[in-house]
């Protein structure tokens, strides 16, 4: 099943379905959800593995809150967009004595990249200088950015994840592309950028 | 919007265009965790009842005659016919045929002398 599925069953339904013990609601939220949630986390969190347990979790509580599910209240995605913003910043938060990047240049870089900028795609470059320019963000511009611009959501969705309002999460949007572009600022001719 | 502006939404534009399309792909061990996950959770846990206490004889007593409720209510029909049978026992002779206090009384006279 790819992990984009089509189904035309709502998100809402399957819930239903999932309490009621239907196994293959649980494979078909799985499928539509997990990818988003753990693009999320690693944006967040910069680290493969600590995005996957962050996943795994948000479907654990999806799982447990099913049969409480109210529909038409909430959006399955918006909520577990949610939950995956409160246990990164949990994560993040316990980490931060041990790990504090506050610079680009301190971010680990892939093990077999290669000096040239030449022998590698171009795009490749650009996401992996976005991915290390985001974790020079604030907590909170990293997030509302992330939301915004990766995960596509409205404005008023990142508020309604973020608890916050509409102004506020344009505000950090704000803080957070002039952020991207001073820590870009001596990448850009190398990544063929303007800004 | 200056030139300035658009040309660094185009810079960003590119950016995040190539970051989602390096988004990491759920792992198949991953996808498993998840969905054994969410098979446990469904899996409605048994919960064992624990064995009955054993029932008192005022509760056994108390069930054959419909409960504590009936219990009271009878108790309280009991009394009420022996006070009624104390304070008025002629009104309650007059319910019994060919009865009458004065025969209650010679009768237990009588007793009483053949025990004598």
């Amino acid at each position: 099943m790819p992990f984009d599925s089509q189904s035309e069953i709502t998100d809402d339904a399957l819930m239903v379905l999932f309490a009621n013990g239907d196994g293959a609601a649980a494979s078909q939220l799985a499928y539509r959800h997990t990818p988003r949630v753990l693009a999320l986390a690693f944006r967040m969190l910069n680290d493969r593995a600590e995005a996957e347990d962050v996943a795994q979790e948000a479907l654990m509580r999806l799982w447990k809150i099913a049969p409480e599910w109210r529909q038409g209240e909430a959006k399955v995605s918006t909520w577990l967009y949610r939950v995956a913003s409160n246990l990164c910043t949990d994560r993040l938060r316990k980490h931060s004595g041990k790990r504090r990047m506050s610079d680009i240049d301190s971010v680990a870089e892939p093990m077999d990249e290669a000096p040239s900028v030449e022998t590698r795609m171009i795009g490749d470059d650009r996401a992996q200088a976005l991915q290390s320019a985001l974790q020079t963000l604030p907590e909170r511009q990293r997030q509302a950015v992330s939301l915004r611009f990766l995960q596509e959501l409205s404005n008023p969705e990142v508020a309604e994840v973020m608890d916050v309002s509409v102004d506020a999460v344009e505000s950090l949007l704000s803080r957070g592309k002039r952020g991207l572009a001073l820590a870009l600022a001596d990448h850009k001719v190398d990544l063929g950028l303007e800004f | 919007m200056s030139q300035n502006d658009t040309q660094q939404n185009d810079g960003f534009d590119a950016l995040f265009a190539a970051a989602k399309s390096a988004d990491p792909v759920p792992s198949a061990d991953l996808m498993a965790r998840i969905l054994a996950d969410a098979k446990d959770a469904q899996t409605v846990p048994v919960q064992s009842v624990p064995p009955a206490a054993p029932k008192r004889f005022t509760d056994v007593w108390a069930d054959l005659l419909g409960g504590w409720a009936g219990a009271t209510a009878l108790a309280a029909c009991v009394c009420l016919g022996v006070i009624v049978g104390f304070t008025s026992p002629d009104a309650v002779l007059s319910y019994v045929p060919g009865a009458d206090l004065a025969s209650l009384d010679d009768g237990f006279d009588l007793y009483l002398e053949s025990e004598l």
